[in-house]
This record gives structure tokens, sequence and C-alpha cells, in this order.
């Protein structure tokens, strides 16, 4: 699956939405990104990762990228390629402007949170790596974090039937 | 939610995300802290959306339940939220109505 995801094939389609850091627009973006891929038909499953993948981004940029802040922009861009074995490909990146992660590997690991209280599970980015294909993460204090995510929306095996 | 002295039933909203239970978590531990409960339970019925936002709010409730003895329990969960809480590692602290149901007709 991996090297698969590697070869990303040629852009077919692309969406870019900016929307304000509130927590209700963690819907929008969700709706969004599904609405972009639903054309293709993509199974009940896929559609529910993409979601919560994208879901748990935008979380994390609300209330750790701008640390609650709701006057802050988020940008959700998602592309979609299509290989030659006419397999699909969608990327969804998640950027702020924030805070940044100093340490990104230690954020990664599951349980971990810096917002105390217990109301956060501190899966987040577990989660994103369940639920997509692969998932890379680029931050810089102070300047902000871009979270790119990639999920085949089709098996390039079940796309070799157009004899 | 349920006046029933040992239980305590949350219905949880359609999309379980950080925004829709930032508030439910607070409001469940008031009243827990009021009345404590033999049995918290969280019913999904309702639900066709969770991320680890979900998964956030029960695990801070089992934290408040189990100081005084209480149990958490899950209810109508979609297989798919109930592989949440088995990612989280969360799972084996709760009971799930299902399995109890299943239990009893055993």
């Amino acid at each position: 699956m991996r090297e698969a995801v590697e070869q990303e094939g040629k852009l077919i389609n692309e969406m870019r939405l900016c929307f304000l850091s509130r927590g209700e627009n963690e819907s929008l973006a969700r709706l969004a990104v599904a609405g972009f891929i639903a054309p293709l038909d993509p199974t009940m499953d896929v559609l529910d990762d993409i979601r919560t993948a994208v879901s748990e981004a935008v979380t994390n940029a609300i209330v750790h990228g701008y640390e609650g802040n709701t006057d802050e922009i988020i940008y959700v861009s998602a592309f979609l390629y299509e290989r030659e074995d006419l397999s699909r490909l969608l990327r969804v990146d998640v950027e702020d402007t924030g805070t940044g992660i100093e340490d990104v590997k230690k954020a990664m690991e599951p349980l971990y949170t810096t917002v105390p209280g217990g109301e956060r599970a501190g899966m987040g980015f577990a989660f994103m790596e369940a639920f997509t294909d692969r998932l890379e993460v680029k931050s810089e204090s102070q300047k902000g974090t871009c979270v790119s995510m990639w999920k085949e929306l089709t098996e390039p095996e079940a796309c070799v039937n157009g004899e | 939610m349920d006046e029933h002295e040992k239980f305590l039933w949350i219905s949880l909203p359609r999309e379980v995300d950080h925004y829709h239970v930032e508030k439910l978590g607070r409001q469940v531990d008031e009243e827990l802290l009021q009345k404590p409960v033999e049995c918290l339970v969280f019913d999904f019925k309702e639900t066709d959306f969770m991320d680890s936002s979900g998964v956030g709010l029960v695990m801070g409730r089992l934290r408040t339940i189990r100081t005084f003895g209480g149990r958490v329990y899950l209810t109508n969960e979609s297989r798919r939220i109930r592989q949440m809480f088995q990612v989280s590692g969360v799972y084996e602290y709760m009971g799930s109505l299902a399995d109890t149901e299943k239990e009893e007709e055993e």
C-alpha cells in the first residue's frame, strides 16, 4: 500500500477551502472533502475514514495550532490523482499558521496531549494514521503546521477488469 | 437524561466531534458529582459520525466515575465506533449493553 501511495499519478481534480478556526467549521471541512470525492462513489468505509481523519486534523489546528482562537484561518486542500491503472488517490492537506509543534514525533505518540483536563483523548494523530494510507506532518515552531494525508480510493486490482 | 438513581443515560448527538462534545463533558461531570450513579450509559443511537473527541469524552467520564466505583456502558454503538474505542485501548474498561444482553440470553 505504502509504495502505491508514493506514486501519486496525474492530478485530475483539486479543491481549496479556507475558513475561520471555529469549532462549527469542523463539520464544514468534513462535508467539503466528502463532497469532493462523492462523484467517485467511494465505499461508506472509505468516506467514514476520510471524514474522521479530516475532523482530527482540523480539530488539532483549532485546539493546538491556534490554541482556541477563533479568528484565525485554516486551509484545507484536496487533490485527486489518477494513475495509469485508473486507480485513484486522494490527498488532503490541512494547514494552520499557528504555534506549530515543537516535537512532532512526541506529538504523534498515542495518548499524548498538551491540553490538560482529560477532555482530549490524545488519539488525534493515531486516528489520522489508522484511517489513512499515509500521513506526513510538517511543522515549525511559531510558523504553523501542515498535515498531509493520502487515501487510496480504489484498489488497483479492482480496476483491472476493463478487458 | 434518565432520572433513575442507578443510571445516568447520555444520548449523544448526531455528530460527536470536538465542537459538539466540549460542553457535554462538563455537564455530565456536574451531574455525576451531584448524584453519583452506578451505571453511566452512553447511547450512540443518533450518532452517525464520531472522531477521537468521542473517545476523549468517554475516557474523561470513566476517570470521574471510577473514583466512586461506577461503571461505564456503551449502547447502540456501531461497529466503527466500537473499533475506535478498541483502538484507543479503553474498551476493556467499559461494557457494551449489547454484550450484556447477549450474556443474559445465554
